[in-house]
């Protein structure tokens, strides 16, 4: 019973934070992580800020895993963009002072993939929030009851594995 | 959006738990990883017992280090006692782990082990250490083999001397089948050869033509004709019995050009048959040479295997650019760019060492006092010599037990992209000890014993440029025989008293060129004393020992030698014999047919002058008025 509990907390707290903000913070800090290689320094830190906001951990989950998917497909544009702004003279002593600093080299920022996927990372950021808020909005608006009424969509909810999800999540309430 | 405040105490409780997990256990993580990056590394297993960090002072120790020789699974190629040493904590950061000062005490090398350390071992590319092994085993053949046992063994040649396998005597056999061979077909040529017949064919034609007969001109003409054919076919027959006889020629000469090249073989039967049994001329400037030579190429060896190791382990900038080279950035995983160092650390570097240790053959047999002592420090000790820019140094007193020490003293220096390695070794009034010579001869000493020696080595080993000395005094010496008892024979006893007498010992060697075609050059008093004092002797049957056995060859040659003389003579005489006979006889019809042709042509002379007379006579009536 305990290990059910626990599971259902841990499934509460992936749910917690519902609101569109919430939802489009998670979507927004996982396409982040997701974007970049798992080993750096701000790739920590990006885990440690999505784990400490109370934003929403299910969405943050599933971008996550979505934008690791698809990020492969970019990492040539980030490597041209890394290699760019890494070689451009006028940043030089920038990148110097960063690589001699003792922290600094565990970012791994002298790398061209590194570098490319966290610059596209902030700058699609908040294109990213605002998209998944306004998604959030308009699928609440009218595009969930449809949804809901989608054969496939019946037909998940209905399953036994489904059942068990809610009884599982729904313990405690 | 707000701070998730549980999410603080997860992951608080989490990292403690993490902390605690990683720091109980951290021992046998780090021991573990050690001892597998090193085993990899070594090709055989490294083992470290009892290692225990601290976190708050970043300091290492551990009881005991196992190096397994990678050739030797049930050998350690040296083993340590504690050791201890802290590393810099900045250098962390970048992955670079330098050690400040390290501490290793009781260090053996050469010690048993009680476990297998196998390891699996990367195939290793040949480097320096295979080309001077193979130059020095080049030169080891070269060695003189000086065996006096062939001059006590002189009355036993029979058996020592295979007399079949002798060159000239397979060659005097092959000789006899070439003269019987050659012989038979001139023979068997000459009994069909139709000479005979063509002869006395010309024999009867020259005497049916007879000019007597010829009564005008017409048939003196006719009869000229005749003898001008007979002769134009004497003459093709005299040039093909020429020929003939110029082929019987040539074929004999070449068998007696053979016959005479035997005297060739037996020279070098003679020379081959002294190299065999050992009485090859003896140069006395060779004694200290034959005696050293294999002692000196394997200390020579073995500080080769230190400089090897030292080059292996010390990469020079143009090795590690090989290795490290970008071929081109792995697809989707970027590429790493460079910028300048403020601070360049090499991966791994140990700064200072202080080492004590016990090495020789002795430790594996746990005699602790014979085997050589080792105090000293080392400093520099560094994977990426470039980076750190200094050249590794080592300063090394190494001692026997109630003796004065060697010291060594080393700069390697793989800073460039060439390396050079100098090594220098000195030492004055040491305990020699026993050297073992590796001679079996009953007149050779097998050790040399010397109480106190003075020694100056060095070794400079620029790219694969390699230029090494060694400078030894030895006083209070004395040469150990094997066998001790005194033996009866006047040479060996002359030669053991030499040895028993040198007063004091001085030897030099150098090794010097490339390291694939390294030349040695060694030295010695004993080739002086040995000049003066054994030559007479050892010459005198050295010289008795090769006269005997080159009579010995010319006697079983000898005999074959006249047999095949003889043969060849007689099928020489019977083909040569014939062909003359031919020769001679077609030259005789020659000479009748040339006589019968010239009194034909004074006959025609006669008659052209007869018609000439008549002819003027007739023309005179005719024009008579």
């Amino acid at each position: 019973m305990f290990f059910l509990q626990f599971i259902s907390k841990f499934i509460k707290v992936l749910r917690a934070g519902a609101t569109p903000g919430q939802i489009a913070g998670g979507v927004m800090l996982g396409f982040m992580i997701g974007l970049m290689p798992f080993m750096t320094l701000q790739g920590v830190a990006l885990w440690i800020v999505l784990f400490f906001l109370n934003v929403n951990l299910s969405a943050a989950t599933f971008a996550i895993f979505a934008s690791s998917f698809f990020a492969f497909l970019f990492d040539p544009l980030f490597h041209n963009l890394g290699f760019w702004v890494l070689t451009t003279p006028g940043l030089q002593s920038t990148w110097t002072s960063l690589y001699n600093m003792p922290v600094a080299p565990l970012s791994r920022f002298n790398n061209t993939v590194v570098m490319g996927s966290l610059l596209g990372g902030i700058v699609l950021a908040l294109p990213v929030f605002l998209l998944a808020r306004k998604g959030v909005i308009s699928y609440r608006s009218g595009l969930e009851e449809r949804i809901k009424k989608w054969k496939v969509v019946r037909w998940i909810t209905g399953s036994k594995i489904a059942t068990w999800y809610f009884k599982i999540r729904d313990i405690g309430e | 959006m707000t701070m998730r405040k549980g999410a603080l105490y997860f992951l608080l409780v989490l990292v403690v738990i993490t902390s605690a997990v990683l720091y109980f256990f951290r021992d046998k993580r780090i021991e573990a990883y050690l001892e597998r990056s090193a085993s990899d590394s070594n090709g055989g297993k490294v083992e470290i017992d009892n290692l225990h960090f601290s976190v708050f002072n970043l300091t290492f120790k551990f009881d005991r280090l196992q190096w397994t020789d990678p050739d030797d699974r049930w050998r350690n190629l040296f083993e340590t006692g504690p050791v201890e040493f802290s590393i810099e904590t900045t250098p962390l950061f970048w992955k670079k782990f330098i050690i400040h000062e390290m501490k290793v005490a009781g260090v053996m090398a050469g010690t048993k082990r009680v476990t297998d350390g196998y390891w699996p071992k990367a195939p290793e590319e040949p480097g320096l250490l295979d080309d001077v092994i193979e130059s020095v085993e080049k030169e080891v053949r070269g060695l003189p083999v000086f065996n006096l046992d062939a001059l006590k063994k002189k009355a036993n040649l029979d058996s020592l001397l295979n007399v079949d396998q002798l060159q000239a005597v397979l060659s005097a056999k092959a000789l006899r089948v070439d003269i019987d061979s050659t012989g038979g077909y001139w023979e068997q040529f000459l009994k069909t050869y139709d000479a005979k017949q063509k002869i006395a064919d010309l024999e009867s034609q020259a005497k049916a033509i007879s000019v007597a007969d010829a009564k005008d001109l017409n048939g003196f003409v006719n009869t000229l004709q005749k003898v001008k054919d007979l002769r134009a076919s004497a003459t093709a027959l005299q040039n093909e019995i020429t020929t003939t006889k110029k082929r019987a020629d040539g074929d004999f000469s070449r068998l007696t050009g053979t016959v005479k090249n035997l005297d060739n073989l037996v020279k070098e039967d003679f020379e081959a048959a002294k190299k065999k049994i050992g009485l090859a001329d003896f140069n006395f400037k060779d004694v200290g040479k034959m005696l050293f030579g294999n002692p000196f190429r394997d200390r020579f060896q073995g500080v080769m295997e230190y400089v090897d190791l030292g080059r292996k382990y010390l990469p020079t900038a143009q090795k590690l650019m090989a290795v490290n080279k970008v071929e081109s950035p792995p697809r989707f995983k970027g590429q790493d760019i460079s910028f300048p160092r403020t601070f360049a650390y090499p991966k791994f570097l140990i700064r200072d060492l202080h080492l004590s240790a016990a090495v020789g053959s002795a430790v594996s047999s746990n005699n602790f006092s014979e085997a050589l002592h080792l105090t000293g420090e080392a400093s520099g000790i560094t994977t990426e010599p470039p980076v750190y820019g200094k050249p590794t140094t080592f300063d090394v007193e190494i001692f026997k037990p109630n003796s004065n020490a060697y010291a060594v003293r080393g700069v390697l220096d793989h800073t460039g992209e060439i390396p050079a390695d100098t090594l220098r070794l000195s030492a004055a009034n040491f305990r020699l000890g026993k050297i073992d010579l590796k001679q079996d001869k009953p007149y050779l000493p097998a050790q040399l014993d010397g109480q106190r020696g003075t020694v100056n080595a060095m070794v400079a080993l620029r790219g694969d440029q390699l230029r090494a000395s060694v400078e030894l005094l030895v006083n209070q010496l004395n040469f150990i025989f094997a066998d001790n008892a005194v033996n009866g024979d006047r040479i060996t006893q002359a030669i053991r008293g030499v040895f028993s007498s040198v007063p004091d010992f001085r030897f030099s060697a150098t090794a010097a060129g490339p390291t694939k075609d390294l030349k040695f050059r060694i030295s010695s008093n004993l080739d002086e004393i040995f000049a003066q004092r054994v030559r007479g002797i050892v010459q005198e049957n050295l010289q008795r020992a090769q006269q005997e056995l080159r009579q010995r060859i010319d006697k079983e040659v000898a005999a074959r030698r006249k047999e095949v003389e003889t043969l060849l003579a007689a099928k020489q005489a019977l083909v040569m014999n014939e062909v003359n006979k031919y020769e001679k006889t077609v030259q005789d019809q020659l000479t009748v047919i040339d006589a019968k042709k010239q009194e034909v042509e004074k006959k025609i002379e006669a008659e052209k002058k007869k018609g000439e007379v008549k002819l003027k006579k007739g023309l005179e009536k005719l024009l008579k008025p």
